[in-house]
């Protein structure tokens, strides 16, 4: 019992980092753009074919990658930025947004298989083999991704408490009017929080393409950040984190009710933390105004 | 307002009621088909009347509605390289009946609606042979009626039982259908493995259903077995750790994993990292050396498959095909779902050179006598059912990536 | 203006009634589907433009209408009318109750947990064996009797469609027309001052969602009895997506543009067939090109062409009376 329990907690915690970064990304997107972003999913597989392409195919070492990778992520991030958001932000039906991420979720998909193929790939684990705790076998790999991860998030919350450009970043997300006036270059403080998400995201996709396989299909994951967000309460990062932590544990667990309905079970439990408290675990109760 | 509202109703309803009898009747009488009434036996008239669509000094065009775009693209490749490699080889030995093929291809989308729109505008060209369809059987089921509709056979990909439950003519199924392989499972782990408490792990599509309720019965019926634990997943479900976890759970002695593609590669990967110590048999894509890399190779050694082809497979044809693969694509090792659309084309072939024509009803007639034709995946037969493939192999996975041939079981 | 407007619709309407003589197998059967997506789009059209609310259950609701219908005409034998009939009616007691329980959220997390229903009857289909038969769905679903005719064939479908299109049409904008077309407006703009006049918003919401819902219902009955076949694969999550698009392509508070939304959105795949593997690509560029360019859809730049028209009309006019 133990030992189903062990495996089950350390998976459920690995899969809900990767959920935790996708999240952070969302709430930073959101906090910067104000609308959802549907590409999420597709941005995390991203990551994961541009590592394989820097690890598998140019056979770069780990140190290649890594900073292989975040330049790319950078670059992409301000493209992103550029051919979606920029020329929509000022459109006269605020859901344009939401629909531009869809037809960009569409156009990454799709060239990723154009230029991968449509077979699905393969990238070694970061530290390869398992390790024995309690006589469970967890992998390695499991343990990189919440290190990492952890490290990862800590970071987004030291610069956006803690430094002063990230509280630029923060004023020019609440009122961008107000952050004109002050000063604050807009443009370039949301080309940033772009080039952040896509890295977070990024990354991420990375981490967890040892533990699956590097194929479209891994833009289903973003359905779960989603879910992360909602229940820890919209805009709120601390609150993004837990969610999609719970998220990934909740998952685990549901396996010892129910296999076949899985996907049911998590999307049932978000629905009745919204339906007991609307505002999710951490969000605070603004009152709205007229 | 309320005035004009019923007028215009009633204006369009008698319009469209008097129209739509006038327009049923025309339609019936221009096209050249019947289709409702029964095929006639004589082919030699039907191909007289289509005689010069068919039969001209043109290519012989054979249709693809497969996925070409979309979440489902990897079946649709699959499909298309295995049928233009063997094209490619039929013509360069100067094609059929000294005519070239060709393949005329439509993308069958994301939804079955969209496979009934490419195959009906494939058909409605009125100059296809024959047309193959998508590796997955309701994407098959969903154009029976269209194929019927227009009489042009139509080689379905998927293996489900219910495509030959459809009892259309014009469908016919390159592989074993999975009421056989699941009897072909059953028997080998307990037989060969010697399971007494299996447990179950599969999909919830189709093929993992199919299977998996196969296998339950043929466990109950043939062994009197049941299985110890039974779980499923959904596809594209990507975290195994914790539904094998529930599954050894169970205290089974061997499992029996059921499912397609990625999800074979993570579950092998998964079970290995749990240093899971159980005799496993699983489905095809076991044994297909994509999953067996993306697992790792370690991981993937050790576990039986029931396969309907294997590189070890010591016919002529399936070392020429590999030998042919290879130098048209370097890059991709062979799946044996490749094969299934390889040999749908040299069947086709054979049918049109039997039939001495290219016109759709006496190629289907063709089909019907084909007898014993090898193929680079089996020895092809068909049944009463329209299923052609004769043979499936126990495998197991070897170390080195090869895929060894325990047992070549022939139904018939 | 407005005897232009039912003038050319009337004329429109002839048009249409002669479709399928000119029109080939392949192309009636492009149409049947549109004006198919065209009566989920309408159910959509009404959530989100009448009243606001961003929803992708569409296509769950099409699929446990059309799932429901074949069971019941085809293992229970019940008349093929009847069962689609009682298919839509059961739908929406089904949908009400998901709505009641969805309408507590607010914009954003509706649209999610809209989503998850997506993902949980996506499930369901593939599983519950009462409901789906196998994983393979219900073939064989018998043909749709309407007692003066079997429809049996494309062009039969195109009328019965066609009528079934223009019911709904009509009755979506005889809604715009009533209290609860009014009320979900007001929500839509501002549901807060809109509940100081007295509107209640949830019962408001909770009754769009139901019509919606309902809808779509009858769509995938349509879908269902078209095909003689229900299964998962044909109630994607994309098609959510695409009827979505065709509102907002069309002009999201737009029947009519609702109804050239479903043209483009399904034409456009099949016009761009050629470039095949490229076909999605090019369809997700085009979704970016629109919303940047068109943003209040086909609709939005007829009325503003129309205003600006009208102006120009006014200041000629004008300069005409000042001489």
């Amino acid at each position: 019992m133990l030992v189903s329990f062990l495996q089950l907690t350390a998976s459920g915690l690995a899969v809900g980092m990767i959920y935790a970064l996708m999240a952070v990304g969302l709430v930073l997107l959101v906090r910067a753009v104000g609308t959802m972003n549907f590409a999420q999913g597709d941005l995390l597989t991203l990551g994961a074919f541009v590592a394989y392409w820097l690890s598998v195919q140019l056979g770069l070492s780990l140190a290649g990658t890594v900073i292989g990778a975040i330049l790319i992520f950078a670059i992409f991030g301000v493209l992103f930025m550029l051919t979606v958001f920029w020329p929509v932000r000022k459109s006269s039906w605020p859901q344009a947004i939401t629909i531009c991420t869809i037809g960009a979720s569409t156009i990454i998909k799709n060239s990723m298989t154009l230029i991968w193929g449509s077979r699905a790939l393969n990238i070694p684990p970061i530290l390869p083999g398992s390790v024995q705790i309690c006589g469970v076998y967890l992998e390695k790999q499991y343990f990189v991704i919440i290190g990492v991860a952890a490290l990862i998030i800590w970071g987004v919350f030291l610069l956006f408490d803690k430094l002063y450009c990230g509280r630029i970043m923060q004023a020019a997300a609440q009122d961008k009017y107000a952050a004109t006036i002050m000063g604050i270059p807009t443009f370039i403080t949301i080309a940033v929080t772009f080039m952040i998400v896509m890295c977070i995201v990024g990354i991420g996709g990375y981490l967890v393409a040892p533990l699956f396989v590097v194929s479209t299909s891994l833009s289903r994951l973003q359905l779960r950040a989603f879910a992360g967000v909602v229940i820890g309460g919209f805009g709120n990062l601390k609150g993004a984190v837990i969610g999609s932590i719970a998220v990934g544990l909740i998952e685990s667990y549901s396996s010892y009710v129910t296999t076949t309905y899985k996907d049911a079970v998590v999307f049932l439990l978000l629905l009745m933390v919204l339906v007991l408290k609307p505002s999710g675990l951490f969000g605070n109760r603004i009152s709205d105004k007229a | 307002m309320k005035k004009q509202l019923s007028k215009v109703l009633a204006l369009t309803l008698t319009a469209g009621l008097a129209l739509s009898g006038c327009a049923d009747s025309k339609k019936t009488e221009t096209t050249a088909a019947p289709a409702g009434s029964a095929a006639p036996e004589t082919p030699a008239v039907e191909s007289q009347a289509g005689n010069s669509t068919y039969n001209n000094d043109g290519t012989i065009k054979i249709g693809g509605a497969y996925q070409l775009s979309g979440t489902n693209v990897f079946q649709g490749d699959i499909v298309k390289e295995g049928a233009m490699l063997a094209m490619k080889e039929i013509n360069e030995k100067g094609g059929v009946l000294g005519r070239q093929l060709e393949l005329v291809e439509e993308d069958a989308g994301e939804t079955t609606q969209d496979t009934v729109t490419a195959t009906t505008k494939l058909l409605e060209r009125g100059d296809i042979t024959a047309i193959l369809g998508c590796l997955s059987s309701s994407y098959n089921i969903a154009v029976s009626e269209v194929i019927k509709e227009y009489q042009v056979p139509l080689f379905a990909m998927g293996s489900s039982a219910n495509v030959w439950k459809e009892n259309n003519d014009f469908m016919w199924q390159i592989r074993v259908t999975d009421n056989y392989s699941a009897k072909v499972m059953t028997k080998a782990a307990v037989e060969n493995l010697g399971m007494k408490k299996p447990g179950l792990f599969y999909c919830t599509n189709s093929f993992g259903q199919g299977i998996a309720d196969g296998v339950k019965t043929s466990l109950k019926e043939d062994y009197n077995i049941d299985p110890a634990g039974e779980v499923t997943f959904a596809v594209g479900e990507t975290n195994y750790s914790a539904l094998l976890t529930q599954l050894l759970a169970s205290g089974c002695d061997g499992i029996i994993a059921v499912s397609d593609g990625d999800e074979s590669s993570l579950i092998m990967k998964q079970v290995y990292s749990m240093r899971v110590d159980l005799p496993c048999i699983g489905s095809a894509a076991y044994g297909t050396i994509m999953n067996m890399e993306n697992a790792g190779l370690d991981a993937a050694a050790g576990w039986y498959t029931v396969s309907d082809w294997s590189a070890e497979l010591e016919m002529a044809r399936s070392q020429a095909f590999i030998e042919s693969w290879n130098m048209e694509y370097p890059d991709k090792p062979p799946l044996q779902q490749n094969l299934y659309s390889y040999d749908a084309v040299y069947l086709l072939a054979e049918a049109i050179e039997q039939a001495g024509s290219a016109d759709p009803a006496a190629v289907k007639e063709a089909l019907k006598g084909v007898k014993n034709y090898e193929g680079a995946m089996s020895v092809y037969t068909p049944d009463t059912n329209r299923s052609f493939a004769t043979t499936q192999l126990l495998c197991i996975n070897k170390e080195d990536g090869s895929v060894g041939i325990v047992e070549s079981l022939k139904f018939r | 203006m407005k005897k232009f407007k039912i003038g050319g619709s009337l004329i429109l309407l002839v048009l249409a009634l002669f479709l399928p003589q000119i029109l080939t197998n392949y192309h009636l059967l492009v149409l049947n589907n549109t004006i198919i997506y065209f009566i989920s789009a309408l159910g959509i059209c009404m959530l989100l433009g009448m009243c606001g609310q961003m929803s992708f259950s569409a296509v769950s609701f099409m699929g446990l209408a059309g799932f429901l219908t074949a069971q019941f005409s085809k293992t229970y034998h019940i008349h093929t009318l009847l069962a689609g009939v009682l298919a839509i009616v059961v739908t929406g007691l089904v949908a009400n109750l998901i709505g009641k329980a969805l309408m507590r959220l607010e914009g954003s997390y509706f649209t999610f947990a809209s989503i998850g229903i997506v993902s949980i009857f996506s499930t369901l289909f593939l599983n519950w064996k009462w409901l789906c038969s196998s994983a393979d769905g219900i073939s064989g679903v018998p043909k749709l009797n309407l007692f003066f005719m079997t429809v049996k064939d494309r062009n039969q479908w195109y009328y019965v469609l066609l009528v079934a299109a223009i019911c709904c049409g009509l009755f979506v904008e005889r809604i715009r027309r009533t209290h609860l077309g009014r009320a979900a407006a007001s929500v839509r703009d501002n549901a807060i001052v809109a509940s100081t006049l007295g509107v209640d918003v949830y019962k408001t919401k909770v009754i769009c969602f139901t019509i919606a819902s309902t809808l779509a219902a009858v769509s995938g009955v349509m879908l269902v009895y078209h095909n003689s076949y229900a299964v998962e694969s044909m109630f994607t999550y994309d098609m959510s997506v695409s009827f979505t698009l065709m509102v907002m392509l069309g002009g999201v508070n737009s029947t009519l543009g609702t109804l050239l939304g479903s043209f483009l959105m399904t034409l456009l795949p099949e016009a761009l067939r050629s470039f095949q593997q490229y076909l999605r690509l090019l369809y997700g560029i085009g979704i970016i090109l629109l919303m940047i360019f068109m943003p209040m859809g086909l609709a939005g730049v007829v009325e503003s062409l129309t205003a600006k028209w009208r102006k120009h009309l006014k200041l000629k006019g004008k300069g005409r009376n000042n001489e």
